[in-house]
Protein backbone atom coordinates (compact mmCIF):
# COMPACT_ATOMS: atom_id res chain seq x y z
CA UNK A 1 0.00 0.00 0.00
CA UNK A 2 1.49 3.46 -1.03
CA UNK A 3 1.91 5.94 2.32
CA UNK A 4 -0.45 8.55 1.45
CA UNK A 5 0.89 10.95 3.62
CA UNK A 6 4.38 10.96 1.69
CA UNK A 7 2.39 10.78 -1.39
CA UNK A 8 0.69 14.06 -0.55
CA UNK A 9 3.79 15.58 0.89
CA UNK A 10 5.41 15.21 -2.94
CA UNK A 11 2.72 15.60 -4.76
CA UNK A 12 1.26 19.39 -4.44
CA UNK A 13 -2.12 19.97 -5.78
CA UNK A 14 -3.61 19.19 -8.85
CA UNK A 15 -2.95 21.80 -11.25
CA UNK A 16 -5.22 24.08 -13.20
CA UNK A 17 -4.62 23.22 -17.14
CA UNK A 18 -3.89 26.82 -17.54
CA UNK A 19 -2.77 29.81 -15.18
CA UNK A 20 -5.51 32.67 -14.55
CA UNK A 21 -6.10 35.18 -17.21
CA UNK A 22 -3.44 37.91 -16.84
CA UNK A 23 -6.48 40.63 -15.81
CA UNK A 24 -7.12 38.27 -13.02
CA UNK A 25 -6.63 41.54 -10.51
CA UNK A 26 -7.58 44.31 -12.86
CA UNK A 27 -11.10 42.65 -13.07
CA UNK A 28 -11.51 42.41 -9.66
CA UNK A 29 -10.37 45.99 -8.89
CA UNK A 30 -12.50 46.94 -11.61
CA UNK A 31 -15.53 45.20 -9.66
CA UNK A 32 -14.79 46.13 -5.96
CA UNK A 33 -14.37 49.94 -7.61
CA UNK A 34 -17.84 49.46 -8.64
CA UNK A 35 -19.53 49.29 -5.54
CA UNK A 36 -20.01 52.40 -3.18
CA UNK A 37 -19.20 50.58 0.01
CA UNK A 38 -15.82 52.81 0.93
CA UNK A 39 -17.14 54.99 2.62
CA UNK A 40 -18.66 52.98 5.04
CA UNK A 41 -15.61 51.07 5.63
CA UNK A 42 -13.88 54.11 6.37
CA UNK A 43 -16.13 55.42 8.77
CA UNK A 44 -16.25 51.56 10.21
CA UNK A 45 -12.37 52.37 10.49
CA UNK A 46 -12.51 55.15 12.55
CA UNK A 47 -14.65 53.57 15.07
CA UNK A 48 -12.11 50.50 15.00
CA UNK A 49 -9.23 52.97 15.32
CA UNK A 50 -9.87 52.67 18.96
CA UNK A 51 -10.84 48.73 18.70
CA UNK A 52 -7.08 48.14 17.26
CA UNK A 53 -4.78 50.08 19.33
CA UNK A 54 -2.86 46.70 20.24
CA UNK A 55 -1.46 47.46 16.33
CA UNK A 56 -1.16 51.04 17.18
CA UNK A 57 1.14 51.58 13.64
CA UNK A 58 -1.50 50.33 11.47
CA UNK A 59 -4.37 51.72 13.15
CA UNK A 60 -2.35 55.02 12.67
CA UNK A 61 -1.67 54.22 9.12
CA UNK A 62 -5.57 53.40 8.28
CA UNK A 63 -6.70 56.71 9.64
CA UNK A 64 -3.91 58.57 7.24
CA UNK A 65 -5.74 57.27 4.57
CA UNK A 66 -9.15 57.42 6.02
CA UNK A 67 -8.99 60.82 6.96
CA UNK A 68 -5.93 62.75 4.92
CA UNK A 69 -6.56 60.81 1.42
CA UNK A 70 -9.68 60.02 2.26
CA UNK A 71 -12.34 63.14 1.70
CA UNK A 72 -12.11 63.11 -2.12
CA UNK A 73 -14.76 64.16 -4.00
CA UNK A 74 -16.60 60.70 -4.19
CA UNK A 75 -18.91 61.67 -1.89
CA UNK A 76 -19.46 65.43 -2.61
CA UNK A 77 -21.82 67.39 -0.78
CA UNK A 78 -24.98 68.51 -2.97
CA UNK A 79 -27.39 71.03 -1.82
CA UNK A 80 -27.36 71.96 2.03
CA UNK A 81 -27.55 69.72 5.09
CA UNK A 82 -29.74 66.69 4.35
CA UNK A 83 -32.28 66.35 7.30
CA UNK A 84 -32.33 62.41 7.99
CA UNK A 85 -34.68 60.51 9.81
CA UNK A 86 -35.31 56.94 10.93
CA UNK A 87 -39.13 55.91 12.30
CA UNK A 88 -40.01 52.48 14.12
CA UNK A 89 -42.13 50.45 11.60
CA UNK A 90 -43.18 47.82 13.17
CA UNK A 91 -42.00 44.72 15.07
CA UNK A 92 -42.80 40.67 15.27
CA UNK A 93 -40.83 37.99 16.78
CA UNK A 94 -39.75 34.87 14.88
CA UNK A 95 -40.33 31.31 15.56
CA UNK A 96 -36.52 30.85 17.30
CA UNK A 97 -37.61 34.20 19.49
CA UNK A 98 -35.60 36.24 17.61
CA UNK A 99 -36.78 39.74 16.79
CA UNK A 100 -37.22 41.68 13.62
CA UNK A 101 -37.86 45.52 14.44
CA UNK A 102 -38.60 47.35 11.03
CA UNK A 103 -36.87 50.88 10.76
CA UNK A 104 -38.35 53.30 7.61
CA UNK A 105 -35.42 55.82 6.85
CA UNK A 106 -35.10 58.64 4.93
CA UNK A 107 -31.97 60.14 3.54
CA UNK A 108 -30.18 57.31 4.75
CA UNK A 109 -27.61 55.47 2.68
CA UNK A 110 -28.16 51.80 3.33
CA UNK A 111 -24.45 50.59 4.10
CA UNK A 112 -25.46 47.02 2.50
CA UNK A 113 -26.78 48.08 -1.09
CA UNK A 114 -23.61 47.05 -2.98
CA UNK A 115 -25.91 46.53 -5.92
CA UNK A 116 -26.82 50.30 -6.53
CA UNK A 117 -24.37 52.17 -8.89
CA UNK A 118 -23.31 55.11 -6.64
CA UNK A 119 -23.50 56.47 -3.73
CA UNK A 120 -25.41 59.77 -4.36
CA UNK A 121 -28.26 57.70 -5.94
CA UNK A 122 -28.95 55.75 -2.49
CA UNK A 123 -28.90 59.50 -0.49
CA UNK A 124 -32.14 61.57 -0.24
CA UNK A 125 -34.91 58.30 -0.57
CA UNK A 126 -36.90 56.32 1.50
CA UNK A 127 -36.12 53.31 2.82
CA UNK A 128 -36.88 49.99 4.98
CA UNK A 129 -34.42 48.73 7.18
CA UNK A 130 -35.00 45.17 9.05
CA UNK A 131 -33.12 44.85 11.91
CA UNK A 132 -32.81 41.54 13.91
CA UNK A 133 -32.22 41.29 17.80
CA UNK A 134 -31.65 38.03 19.48
CA UNK A 135 -33.54 36.56 21.36
CA UNK A 136 -33.43 38.16 24.87
CA UNK A 137 -32.10 41.55 23.59
CA UNK A 138 -32.98 43.80 26.30
CA UNK A 139 -32.31 46.59 23.59
CA UNK A 140 -35.82 48.20 23.48
CA UNK A 141 -36.93 48.81 19.39
CA UNK A 142 -36.32 52.71 20.62
CA UNK A 143 -33.18 52.11 21.31
CA UNK A 144 -32.87 50.62 17.70
CA UNK A 145 -34.60 53.47 15.95
CA UNK A 146 -32.11 55.66 17.64
CA UNK A 147 -28.91 53.38 16.67
CA UNK A 148 -29.92 53.38 13.04
CA UNK A 149 -31.02 57.26 13.49
CA UNK A 150 -27.37 57.64 14.71
CA UNK A 151 -25.36 55.78 12.24
CA UNK A 152 -26.93 57.47 9.13
CA UNK A 153 -26.88 60.80 10.73
CA UNK A 154 -22.90 60.06 10.97
CA UNK A 155 -23.04 58.62 7.52
CA UNK A 156 -24.05 61.64 6.45
CA UNK A 157 -22.21 63.89 8.18
CA UNK A 158 -19.03 61.88 7.75
CA UNK A 159 -20.02 62.36 3.54
CA UNK A 160 -20.13 66.51 4.17
CA UNK A 161 -17.62 66.89 6.45
CA UNK A 162 -15.18 64.73 4.74
CA UNK A 163 -14.89 67.43 1.97
CA UNK A 164 -14.78 70.07 4.60
CA UNK A 165 -11.71 68.54 6.30
CA UNK A 166 -10.05 67.84 3.09
CA UNK A 167 -9.86 71.10 2.31
CA UNK A 168 -9.41 72.58 5.49
CA UNK A 169 -6.33 70.21 6.02
CA UNK A 170 -4.90 70.57 2.51
CA UNK A 171 -4.19 74.09 3.33
CA UNK A 172 -1.38 72.81 6.21
CA UNK A 173 2.03 71.33 4.54
CA UNK A 174 2.32 69.76 7.65
CA UNK A 175 -0.70 67.57 6.80
CA UNK A 176 0.26 65.96 3.73
CA UNK A 177 1.10 62.52 4.75
CA UNK A 178 0.48 63.20 8.34
CA UNK A 179 -1.04 60.61 10.77
CA UNK A 180 -4.73 61.96 11.52
CA UNK A 181 -6.82 60.26 13.59
CA UNK A 182 -10.00 60.94 16.04
CA UNK A 183 -12.67 60.10 17.70
CA UNK A 184 -16.79 59.44 16.38
CA UNK A 185 -17.71 61.70 19.57
CA UNK A 186 -16.34 63.42 23.00
CA UNK A 187 -17.90 65.51 25.41
CA UNK A 188 -15.65 68.71 26.03
CA UNK A 189 -15.06 68.91 29.58
CA UNK A 190 -12.51 71.74 29.52
CA UNK A 191 -11.85 73.95 26.69
CA UNK A 192 -9.50 76.91 26.22
CA UNK A 193 -7.56 79.23 23.29
CA UNK A 194 -4.96 76.23 23.74
CA UNK A 195 -5.96 73.14 24.81
CA UNK A 196 -9.17 70.67 25.34
CA UNK A 197 -9.97 68.73 27.53
CA UNK A 198 -12.36 65.57 26.58
CA UNK A 199 -14.63 62.31 27.59
CA UNK A 200 -14.88 60.02 24.82
CA UNK A 201 -17.06 56.84 25.07
CA UNK A 202 -15.25 54.29 22.60
CA UNK A 203 -15.51 50.82 21.61
CA UNK A 204 -12.78 49.05 22.81
CA UNK A 205 -13.00 45.65 21.95
CA UNK A 206 -16.20 44.62 23.33
CA UNK A 207 -17.09 47.12 25.44
CA UNK A 208 -17.57 50.20 25.69
CA UNK A 209 -14.32 52.34 27.45
CA UNK A 210 -14.86 56.26 28.74
CA UNK A 211 -11.53 57.68 28.45
CA UNK A 212 -10.65 61.52 30.02
CA UNK A 213 -8.04 63.46 27.70
CA UNK A 214 -6.66 66.55 27.21
CA UNK A 215 -4.91 68.29 24.54
CA UNK A 216 -1.98 70.84 24.66
CA UNK A 217 -1.79 71.76 21.81
CA UNK A 218 -4.29 73.10 19.19
CA UNK A 219 -3.02 73.86 15.86
CA UNK A 220 -3.65 77.82 15.55
CA UNK A 221 -5.72 77.27 12.59
CA UNK A 222 -7.53 74.70 13.69
CA UNK A 223 -10.85 73.53 11.45
CA UNK A 224 -14.05 74.25 13.68
CA UNK A 225 -17.09 73.03 11.90
CA UNK A 226 -20.86 72.33 12.65
CA UNK A 227 -22.32 71.23 9.19
CA UNK A 228 -22.51 72.60 7.44
CA UNK A 229 -21.05 75.98 8.90
CA UNK A 230 -17.63 77.16 9.72
CA UNK A 231 -17.38 77.76 13.60
CA UNK A 232 -14.31 79.15 15.47
CA UNK A 233 -12.76 77.51 18.54
CA UNK A 234 -14.68 80.28 21.07
CA UNK A 235 -17.96 78.80 19.46
CA UNK A 236 -17.21 75.04 21.36
CA UNK A 237 -18.38 75.26 25.13
CA UNK A 238 -17.99 73.12 27.87
CA UNK A 239 -20.56 70.19 27.46
CA UNK A 240 -20.53 70.12 23.80
CA UNK A 241 -20.60 66.79 21.79
CA UNK A 242 -17.39 67.12 19.39
CA UNK A 243 -15.83 64.84 17.04
CA UNK A 244 -12.22 66.08 16.92
CA UNK A 245 -9.30 65.06 15.06
CA UNK A 246 -5.78 65.16 15.47
CA UNK A 247 -2.54 65.11 13.98
CA UNK A 248 -0.07 63.06 15.88
CA UNK A 249 3.49 63.60 15.75
CA UNK A 250 6.77 61.71 15.64
CA UNK A 251 5.55 57.55 16.55
CA UNK A 252 2.96 58.55 18.73
CA UNK A 253 1.46 55.35 18.60
CA UNK A 254 4.29 52.98 18.19
CA UNK A 255 5.41 53.24 21.65
CA UNK A 256 4.16 49.60 22.90
CA UNK A 257 2.71 47.00 21.19
CA UNK A 258 0.02 47.00 23.97
CA UNK A 259 -1.12 51.00 24.23
CA UNK A 260 -4.85 51.79 25.42
CA UNK A 261 -6.83 54.65 24.53
CA UNK A 262 -6.42 55.88 27.48
CA UNK A 263 -2.56 55.42 27.61
CA UNK A 264 -2.06 57.70 24.38
CA UNK A 265 0.50 60.74 24.97
CA UNK A 266 -1.65 63.40 23.73
CA UNK A 267 1.15 65.60 24.33
CA UNK A 268 2.54 64.15 20.94
CA UNK A 269 -0.95 65.23 19.34
CA UNK A 270 -2.24 68.45 17.85
CA UNK A 271 -5.84 68.74 17.30
CA UNK A 272 -6.51 69.90 13.71
CA UNK A 273 -10.06 69.80 13.58
CA UNK A 274 -12.66 70.32 15.83
CA UNK A 275 -16.53 69.15 14.41
CA UNK A 276 -19.44 70.08 16.64
CA UNK A 277 -21.51 66.68 17.02
CA UNK A 278 -25.28 66.21 17.99
CA UNK A 279 -26.33 63.07 20.12
CA UNK A 280 -26.95 61.44 17.22
CA UNK A 281 -23.04 60.84 16.89
CA UNK A 282 -23.36 59.07 20.87
CA UNK A 283 -25.96 56.55 19.41
CA UNK A 284 -23.94 55.96 16.83
CA UNK A 285 -21.05 54.74 18.89
CA UNK A 286 -23.59 52.42 20.31
CA UNK A 287 -24.62 51.25 17.01
CA UNK A 288 -21.41 50.22 16.22
CA UNK A 289 -21.36 48.34 19.92
CA UNK A 290 -24.11 46.26 19.17
CA UNK A 291 -24.37 45.66 15.62
CA UNK A 292 -23.15 41.96 15.08
CA UNK A 293 -23.72 40.98 19.01
CA UNK A 294 -27.33 42.04 19.71
CA UNK A 295 -28.33 42.76 16.36
CA UNK A 296 -27.77 42.61 12.96
CA UNK A 297 -29.46 44.60 9.83
CA UNK A 298 -31.20 41.60 7.47
CA UNK A 299 -33.09 41.64 4.23
CA UNK A 300 -35.89 39.37 3.45
CA UNK A 301 -35.30 36.14 1.98
CA UNK A 302 -36.73 32.80 1.05
CA UNK A 303 -34.57 31.14 3.88
CA UNK A 304 -33.85 31.77 7.72
CA UNK A 305 -36.96 32.45 8.61
CA UNK A 306 -37.57 34.98 5.88
CA UNK A 307 -34.55 37.50 6.97
CA UNK A 308 -31.42 36.70 6.29
CA UNK A 309 -28.16 38.43 6.93
CA UNK A 310 -26.37 40.70 4.26
CA UNK A 311 -23.14 37.80 4.76
CA UNK A 312 -25.82 35.46 4.11
CA UNK A 313 -26.96 36.75 0.59
CA UNK A 314 -23.65 37.73 -0.13
CA UNK A 315 -22.54 34.12 0.55
CA UNK A 316 -25.60 32.78 -1.56
CA UNK B 1 8.18 55.36 -0.60
CA UNK B 2 8.81 51.69 -0.27
CA UNK B 3 6.95 49.47 -2.86
CA UNK B 4 3.59 47.62 -2.20
CA UNK B 5 5.87 44.38 -2.20
CA UNK B 6 7.32 45.85 1.18
CA UNK B 7 4.01 46.22 3.04
CA UNK B 8 3.41 43.78 5.53
CA UNK B 9 0.00 41.99 5.63
CA UNK B 10 -1.52 44.23 8.27
CA UNK B 11 -0.79 47.42 6.92
CA UNK B 12 -1.95 45.99 3.38
CA UNK B 13 -5.51 45.43 5.20
CA UNK B 14 -5.25 48.34 7.55
CA UNK B 15 -4.95 50.49 4.01
CA UNK B 16 -7.64 48.46 1.89
CA UNK B 17 -10.00 49.48 4.97
CA UNK B 18 -9.70 53.20 4.09
CA UNK B 19 -10.50 52.85 0.18
CA UNK B 20 -6.79 52.26 -1.20
CA UNK B 21 -8.04 49.85 -3.63
CA UNK B 22 -4.31 49.48 -4.76
CA UNK B 23 -3.13 48.24 -1.53
CA UNK B 24 -6.17 45.90 -2.19
CA UNK B 25 -4.79 44.62 -5.60
CA UNK B 26 -1.51 43.94 -3.48
CA UNK B 27 -3.16 41.40 -1.46
CA UNK B 28 -4.94 40.20 -4.62
CA UNK B 29 -1.64 39.34 -6.16
CA UNK B 30 -0.32 37.51 -2.89
CA UNK B 31 -3.21 35.28 -3.01
CA UNK B 32 -4.67 35.14 -6.25
CA UNK B 33 -2.93 32.07 -7.42
CA UNK B 34 -3.47 29.75 -4.00
CA UNK B 35 -7.20 30.05 -4.13
CA UNK B 36 -7.32 29.48 -7.77
CA UNK B 37 -5.46 26.42 -7.28
CA UNK B 38 -7.96 25.84 -4.57
CA UNK B 39 -10.89 26.38 -6.11
CA UNK B 40 -9.41 23.93 -8.81
CA UNK B 41 -9.34 21.11 -6.33
CA UNK B 42 -12.62 21.23 -5.45
CA UNK B 43 -14.76 22.05 -8.72
CA UNK B 44 -12.02 21.26 -10.92
CA UNK B 45 -13.38 23.35 -13.92
CA UNK B 46 -10.34 26.31 -14.73
CA UNK B 47 -12.94 28.55 -15.66
CA UNK B 48 -15.48 28.32 -12.52
CA UNK B 49 -12.29 28.10 -10.36
CA UNK B 50 -10.97 31.38 -11.66
CA UNK B 51 -15.13 32.63 -11.46
CA UNK B 52 -15.06 31.52 -7.82
CA UNK B 53 -11.57 32.83 -6.90
CA UNK B 54 -12.41 36.56 -8.58
CA UNK B 55 -15.77 36.38 -5.99
CA UNK B 56 -14.07 35.24 -3.48
CA UNK B 57 -11.82 38.58 -3.61
CA UNK B 58 -15.02 40.95 -3.91
CA UNK B 59 -16.59 38.85 -1.09
CA UNK B 60 -13.48 39.83 0.78
CA UNK B 61 -13.33 43.22 -0.39
CA UNK B 62 -16.62 44.21 1.00
CA UNK B 63 -16.63 41.63 4.44
CA UNK B 64 -12.96 43.14 5.25
CA UNK B 65 -14.12 44.88 8.04
CA UNK B 66 -15.49 41.91 9.64
CA UNK B 67 -12.13 39.99 9.20
CA UNK B 68 -10.52 39.46 12.50
CA UNK B 69 -6.98 39.77 12.78
CA UNK B 70 -6.22 36.76 14.80
CA UNK B 71 -6.76 34.80 11.99
CA UNK B 72 -4.57 34.41 9.19
CA UNK B 73 -6.12 36.53 5.95
CA UNK B 74 -5.16 33.19 4.35
CA UNK B 75 -7.29 31.38 6.17
CA UNK B 76 -10.14 33.56 5.80
CA UNK B 77 -10.05 33.60 2.07
CA UNK B 78 -9.87 30.13 1.74
CA UNK B 79 -13.23 30.05 4.25
CA UNK B 80 -15.10 32.31 1.57
CA UNK B 81 -13.47 30.50 -1.52
CA UNK B 82 -14.15 26.89 -0.16
CA UNK B 83 -17.76 27.71 0.81
CA UNK B 84 -18.39 29.05 -2.84
CA UNK B 85 -16.71 26.06 -4.42
CA UNK B 86 -18.80 23.56 -1.70
CA UNK B 87 -21.84 26.31 -2.76
CA UNK B 88 -21.12 25.70 -6.44
CA UNK B 89 -21.01 22.37 -6.25
CA UNK B 90 -24.51 22.00 -5.20
CA UNK B 91 -26.20 24.62 -7.14
CA UNK B 92 -24.90 22.71 -10.28
CA UNK B 93 -25.79 19.66 -8.36
CA UNK B 94 -22.91 17.55 -9.98
CA UNK B 95 -19.88 15.80 -8.62
CA UNK B 96 -16.64 15.97 -10.20
CA UNK B 97 -16.25 12.91 -12.28
CA UNK B 98 -12.16 12.36 -13.27
CA UNK B 99 -12.43 13.02 -17.06
CA UNK B 100 -10.06 11.22 -19.76
CA UNK B 101 -9.00 14.80 -20.17
CA UNK B 102 -8.85 15.97 -16.74
CA UNK B 103 -6.39 12.56 -15.66
CA UNK B 104 -4.36 14.02 -18.92
CA UNK B 105 -3.93 17.37 -17.63
CA UNK B 106 -2.68 16.54 -14.22
CA UNK B 107 -0.26 13.73 -15.19
CA UNK B 108 1.03 16.32 -17.75
CA UNK B 109 1.27 18.74 -14.86
CA UNK B 110 4.53 17.33 -13.04
CA UNK B 111 7.96 17.60 -14.26
CA UNK B 112 8.94 14.46 -13.08
CA UNK B 113 7.99 11.86 -15.69
CA UNK B 114 8.88 8.94 -13.31
CA UNK B 115 6.73 10.42 -10.17
CA UNK B 116 3.78 11.34 -12.78
CA UNK B 117 1.85 8.59 -13.22
CA UNK B 118 1.36 7.96 -9.22
CA UNK B 119 0.89 11.25 -8.65
CA UNK B 120 -1.95 11.44 -11.43
CA UNK B 121 -3.33 8.62 -9.84
CA UNK B 122 -3.67 10.15 -6.67
CA UNK B 123 -4.76 13.50 -8.18
CA UNK B 124 -7.62 11.21 -9.48
CA UNK B 125 -8.51 9.36 -6.96
CA UNK B 126 -9.21 12.75 -4.52
CA UNK B 127 -11.63 13.97 -7.46
CA UNK B 128 -13.46 11.10 -6.54
CA UNK B 129 -13.82 12.00 -3.25
CA UNK B 130 -17.04 14.16 -1.51
CA UNK B 131 -17.26 17.69 -2.25
CA UNK B 132 -16.22 18.05 1.30
CA UNK B 133 -13.51 16.30 1.77
CA UNK B 134 -11.82 17.12 -1.60
CA UNK B 135 -12.08 20.16 0.49
CA UNK B 136 -10.52 19.09 3.65
CA UNK B 137 -7.66 17.46 2.03
CA UNK B 138 -6.54 20.65 -0.07
CA UNK B 139 -6.83 22.57 2.61
CA UNK B 140 -4.55 20.27 4.39
CA UNK B 141 -2.29 19.01 2.09
CA UNK B 142 -1.85 22.00 -0.50
CA UNK B 143 -2.69 24.86 1.53
CA UNK B 144 -1.03 24.14 4.32
CA UNK B 145 -3.87 24.65 6.95
CA UNK B 146 -4.16 23.04 10.21
CA UNK B 147 -7.19 20.73 11.46
CA UNK B 148 -7.93 23.81 13.64
CA UNK B 149 -8.04 26.08 11.32
CA UNK B 150 -9.96 24.19 8.48
CA UNK B 151 -12.61 23.86 11.03
CA UNK B 152 -12.89 27.38 11.46
CA UNK B 153 -12.36 27.83 7.43
CA UNK B 154 -15.66 25.32 7.03
CA UNK B 155 -17.30 26.35 10.28
CA UNK B 156 -17.41 22.76 11.43
CA UNK B 157 -16.30 20.93 14.66
CA UNK B 158 -12.85 19.81 14.82
CA UNK B 159 -13.93 16.22 15.39
CA UNK B 160 -15.75 16.68 11.84
CA UNK B 161 -12.53 17.40 9.75
CA UNK B 162 -10.60 14.94 11.51
CA UNK B 163 -14.07 12.19 10.58
CA UNK B 164 -13.97 13.66 6.77
CA UNK B 165 -10.10 13.18 6.75
CA UNK B 166 -9.81 10.04 8.49
CA UNK B 167 -12.39 8.71 5.73
CA UNK B 168 -10.94 10.82 2.85
CA UNK B 169 -7.35 8.43 3.29
CA UNK B 170 -9.38 5.32 3.78
CA UNK B 171 -11.08 6.00 0.58
CA UNK B 172 -7.58 6.82 -1.16
CA UNK B 173 -5.43 3.93 0.22
CA UNK B 174 -8.45 1.60 -1.14
CA UNK B 175 -8.08 3.40 -4.47
CA UNK B 176 -4.21 3.42 -4.18
CA UNK B 177 -3.44 0.05 -3.16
Amino acid sequence: MKDIEELFARSGGPKPRRPLRADFTHNVMERVGERPNRRRIARILEIRYMKFFTKPLIATAAITVAVVAGGTATFAAVGGWPGVSAIFGGQHNLPNSDRIVRVDTDNCIDPHALNMPDVEKQQNKHNTEYYKLKAGSKLTNDQVVRMVRGNCFTQQQAAYDQNALQAALDKNPLNKNAVVGGYIDSEVTAISDTSISITSVIPYNTELRTVKQTFNHIDPDVFVYQSPNKLSLKDIKVGDHVSVKYRATGDALSHSETIKPDQINTDEQIIVAIFKNTADATAAVNYEKYNGSEFVQVASCDHDGGYCTYEQLLNK
Amino acid sequence: MYSMQDKDEPTLIAQTLSGDTHAYGELVDRYKNALYHHCFAIVRDEDVAEDLAQETFITAYYKLHSYKSQYRLSTWLFKIATNKALTWLKKAGREIAADDELIASIASSHPGPDKSAEYSELHEAVSRLKADQRAVVSLYYWQGLSYQEIAGVLSVPIGSVRGWMSRAKDQLRKELL
